[in-house]
C-alpha cells in the first residue's frame, strides 16, 4: 500500500523533475510524462545522432559515458567479488560494504552509487550496479532506466531517494520506464529500421531479427513493444497465460490475455482487446500453448468474446504467436 | 517555482517544523541560515511557520545548510547528515567508534544513493549497522 509519506515523496519527486527539466505540464496532466520524455530525449539527442548507426547498446554506452555513469553487470556471487575487490578492497568505497547483502534480494533490480573518494568536479562519479542474476530480460533496459534517473531527477546526492519498484504504485518509476523506453528505442534511429520492414507482416521472426540488428541484449518483450509503437499499420501485442477470473481468480480458469501494447493507428481501429479476454481455442494463441511451437496464422477476431458476451468486430487478422514459458505472446494485425 | 505550496497545509507545516527543529538544535539564528542558503529572511521565516513553501532547488540547500537530506526534510525518515541516526549511535558505542568512523560509516551507506527494489528497506537498526561495521571495518 503507498503510505502517505511515500505519496508525500512521490509528489515531491515529480514535482522536482518537473523543476529540474523546466517542463510546462503539471504531474497530474496527461502530457507531463511526454514532456518529461521530450525533455530527456532533448540532452542526449547530439549523441544519439551522432552514433545513429550503431547498435543500441553503443548508443547507451556513449549516452551514460558523457553522464557519467559506469554499468556494471551482476550474474553471479563471482561477479560480487570482483566488484568488491575492485571497488571496496581497491578504491575504498565503503558503500560497496552493502553490495552483497543487497544483491541478495532477488527482488533489487539495480543500485547506484556515488563515489565518495573522487573529487567532486570529477564527472565520473556514478556506478549503476545491475543485478541479473534472476534475469537477463531487464539488462538493455535498465541502461536508459538509469540513465532518465540521472536526466530527468536533480542530483541524487542533494535529493536522496530510495526508488522502490512496485508497477502499481510508484508513479515516479513508470514516469521513468515511459521515458526509458524513448531512449531505449530512439524514433530517429530504431524507427526507419522498422518502418522499412513494414511491406511484411510483423511476426516474432521479424522482431527477433529486428533484436538481433538493433539490440541484441534487449528483451524480446521490450524490443516487440518498440516495434509496436513505430509499426504504420494496426497492431496489437497481447501476452496470454493459463488463469481464472480477476475478482476470483480460481474461477473460469482458461487462457486469458493481457494487452501489453498497440500502436496510434490500432488505437484508431476500433478493436478493444479487454483485459484477461479469454483466447478462442480458434486462435493461433491457444495453438501455440498446446504444441510450444511457434505459429502464423489468420483468425476471425470475432471469435474473442467478453465473459458478458460481447465480440470483438468479426476482421481477419494476422497473429503471430511464440510460446514463453508459461505464456504465449501474440502480435495481432488486423487486416484493413 | 514554489513546488511546496502544492503540498497540503498539513504537509507543510511538519516540513516547517523540522527545518526549525534542525535549526535550533544547531543553534542557528534564521539570519544565519538566510545568509547561508540565499533565501531572504522573511521567505525562510514563513516557512519555518509553515506559511509559505519552498523550491525544490531551495529545500536542498536547507537540507545542505542544516546538514540533513531532503528526504529527512520532507518526510522525517532517514539519516539526516548532520545528525547520527540512532541505530547508528548505539553500534557506534557498542564498537567503540570514534567520531569520524561513525561518520564515515553514514557516508558509506549515504553514497548507496538509489536502489530499485520491489520492496522498501526498513529503517537500519543497531545490527544491521554492526554488520556494516564488520564488512568494512578493514578500510574505515
Amino acid at each position: 500500500m503507498n503510505s502517505p509519506e511515500r505519496q508525500l515523496e512521490e509528489r515531491h519527486r515529480l514535482l522536482a523533475i518537473r523543476e529540474h527539466l523546466k517542463i510546462h505540464a503539471r504531474p497530474e496532466s496527461p502530457d507531463f510524462r511526454t514532456e518529461v520524455a521530450s525533455a530527456c530525449l532533448k540532452q542526449v539527442r547530439p549523441i544519439i545522432d551522432a552514433h545513429a548507426h550503431e547498435r543500441g547498446e553503443a548508443i547507451m554506452a556513449a549516452i551514460s559515458s558523457k553522464l557519467g555513469v559506469h554499468f556494471e553487470e551482476v550474474r553471479n556471487p563471482g561477479d560480487i567479488s570482483r566488484l568488491e575487490r575492485k571497488y571496496l578492497k581497491e578504491q575504498k568505497e565503503i558503500g560497496f560494504g552493502l553490495l552483497s547483502d543487497a544483491l541478495a534480494d532477488e527482488g533489487v533490480d539495480a543500485l547506484l552509487f556515488q563515489k565518495t573518494n573522487v573529487p567532486v568536479r570529477n564527472p565520473h562519479q556514478w556506478v549503476a550496479v545491475l543485478n541479473l542474476q534472476e534475469t537477463e530480460s531487464r539488462a538493455y533496459w535498465s541502461r536508459p532506466h538509469e540513465i532518465v534517473h540521472r536526466l530527468a531527477e536533480p542530483p541524487q546526492k542533494r535529493l536522496p531517494f530510495y526508488r522502490h519498484r512496485s508497477e502499481n504504485e510508484n508513479t515516479v518509476e513508470r514516469l521513468v520506464d515511459f521515458a526509458a523506453a524513448e531512449l531505449a528505442f530512439p524514433a530517429s534511429v530504431f524507427k526507419p529500421l522498422v518502418v522499412s520492414r513494414s511491406k511484411e507482416p510483423l511476426t516474432w521472426e521479424l522482431v527477433s531479427e529486428l533484436r538481433q540488428k538493433f539490440a541484441p541484449t534487449a528483451s524480446v518483450h521490450s524490443i516487440a513493444k518498440a516495434c509496436v509503437n513505430f509499426w504504420p499499420t494496426p497492431v496489437f501485442f497481447l501476452t496470454a497465460s493459463v488463469r481464472g477470473r480477476r475478482s476470483r481468480p480460481r474461477d473460469a480458469v482458461a487462457l486469458r490475455a493481457k494487452l501489453e501494447g498497440n500502436n496510434a493507428p490500432a488505437r484508431k481501429s476500433g478493436i478493444v482487446f479487454y483485459d484477461n479476454m479469454r483466447v478462442p481455442p480458434s486462435s493461433p494463441i491457444a495453438w501455440s500453448l498446446e504444441s510450444g511451437d511457434a505459429s502464423v496464422d489468420v483468425e476471425d477476431l470475432g471469435k474473442w468474446v467478453t465473459s458478458s458476451g460481447d465480440r470483438l468486430p468479426s476482421r481477419t487478422a494476422l497473429t503471430s504467436a511464440m510460446r514463453m514459458r508459461d505464456q504465449v505472446y501474440g502480435l495481432i494485425s488486423p487486416a484493413p | 517555482m514554489r513546488n511546496q505550496a502544492e503540498l497540503a497545509p498539513d504537509e507543510r507545516r511538519e516540513i516547517a517544523k523540522r527545518i526549525r527543529g534542525l535549526r535550533q538544535t544547531q543553534g542557528q539564528t534564521l539570519k544565519w541560515v538566510s545568509d547561508a542558503t540565499g533565501i531572504s529572511l522573511s521567505h525562510l521565516s514563513e516557512v519555518e511557520r509553515g506559511q509559505s513553501s519552498v523550491s525544490g532547488e531551495k529545500l536542498a540547500k536547507l537540507a545542505e545548510v542544516l546538514g540533513a537530506t531532503s528526504d529527512y526534510l520532507l518526510t522525517g525518515r532517514g539519516a539526516a547528515e548532520g545528525h547520527i541516526p540512532e541505530g547508528l549511535a548505539q553500534a557506534a558505542e557498542e564498537l567503540h567508534l570514534s567520531f569520524a568512523q561513525t561518520r564515515r560509516l553514514l557516508e558509506g551507506k549515504n553514497s548507496l544513493v538509489a536502489k530499485r527494489a520491489s520492496s522498501v528497506e526498513a529503517e537500519w537498526d543497531k545490527n544491521r549497522w554492526v554488520l556494516f561495521y564488520e564488512k568494512v571495518r578493514d578500510i574505515l
